[in-house]
């Protein structure tokens, strides 16, 4: 072995057990949406996802909320619906969709107490629809952390975004389609 | 007494054809899509990021029942910056080495606020 290979293989090593105790730790950073979840869309009114956090945290306030919107593209294909979940302190906010909302529905569940949630517990949130009509709708699963805005209390027309940068993003993005179940999953 | 009720009818016409009229100068915002070659890695990022400021950006500025005080976004800059996205693994979603500069419009066309959407228009 010349000493240009030996160095190459040391270097390669040195990659490989870098990266090896790099990827757990960056699997732990904290971050305030699961990192793992699965989303099952039943091919008519239920889509439930089933998620996890590997570490929560990284709150951009003291007293911070969640929110999971399934937002929908096609604004005929579902009207309205009702949430259940099992996050902590949960909240319904089915009733905000569509208000004003223009090309797009945001179906909302929330969590008003996500900084309490247990690592490596599976939680559920579950998007029962109504009404509609249509063959297909582009979706994005979306987080958003929220904070109590314009009221002290727990209440989804309190809510706001928490902050304008690192507050908020797409977890799964795809179609449904009617008549056809499908599961994805999400895994950061 | 009738006199009075004209001046409330009045007033609350001048107000609707205010807010008309400020609905549709807002409307005419450019989307900022159009400024690039359709199914260019630029044009998706665009339209993901303009819709995901609608739906997240918005939050940050009014709660949901508010949204139709800030009807339109628009994209001014969609730029390649190649390892920035640290959220997603590679392949998550397309193009995440892009980020969008997209900005809110309220009544008017005044403009509200900027975001920076990184990962492909997939986080803000």
């Amino acid at each position: 072995m010349t000493r240009i290979q030996k160095t190459c293989a040391f270097a390669a090593l040195t990659l490989m057990v870098g990266a090896l105790v790099a990827l757990p730790a960056a699997a732990q950073t904290p971050k305030q949406y699961p990192q793992y979840g699965t989303l099952n869309y039943n091919g008519a009114h239920l889509v439930q996802t089933d998620f996890y956090w590997r570490a929560i945290g990284n709150w951009h306030t003291s007293d911070p909320a969640l929110e999971l919107d399934m937002n929908l593209y096609n604004v005929d294909y579902f009207d309205s619906c009702t949430i259940s979940s099992n996050m902590p302190s949960w909240y319904d906010d089915c009733g905000f969709a569509g208000v004003m909302d223009s090309g797009y529905e945001g179906f909302g569940a929330g969590s008003y107490k996500p900084e309490t949630a247990k690592t490596y517990q599976y939680y559920y949130a579950d998007w029962n629809f109504s009404g509609g009509s249509g063959l297909s709708a582009d979706f994005k699963l979306s987080w958003q952390e929220m904070k109590h805005t314009f009221c002290w209390f727990d209440a989804t027309g309190c809510m706001g975004g928490a902050c304008s940068s690192g507050c908020g993003g797409v977890l799964k993005s795809g179609r449904l389609n009617w008549g056809t179940s499908q599961s994805v999953t999400w895994n950061y | 007494m009738v006199a009075s009720a004209r001046r409330w009818v009045g007033l609350l016409l001048a107000t609707t054809v205010l807010l008309v009229l400020g609905w549709a100068m807002t409307a005419t915002v450019d989307e900022g899509r159009q400024q690039f070659a359709a199914g260019s890695p630029e044009w998706e990022v665009a339209g993901t990021a303009r819709w995901n400021t609608l739906s997240l950006g918005r939050r940050v500025l009014l709660p949901g029942a508010l949204f139709f005080l800030l009807p339109e976004v628009g994209v001014s800059e969609v730029r390649h910056e190649p390892g920035h996205c640290t959220e997603y693994p590679p392949g998550s979603f397309p193009h995440l080495d892009y980020v969008a500069e997209t900005r809110v419009y309220t009544f008017f066309r005044v403009p509200v606020r900027t975001f920076t959407v990184r990962c492909g228009g997939n986080y803000l």
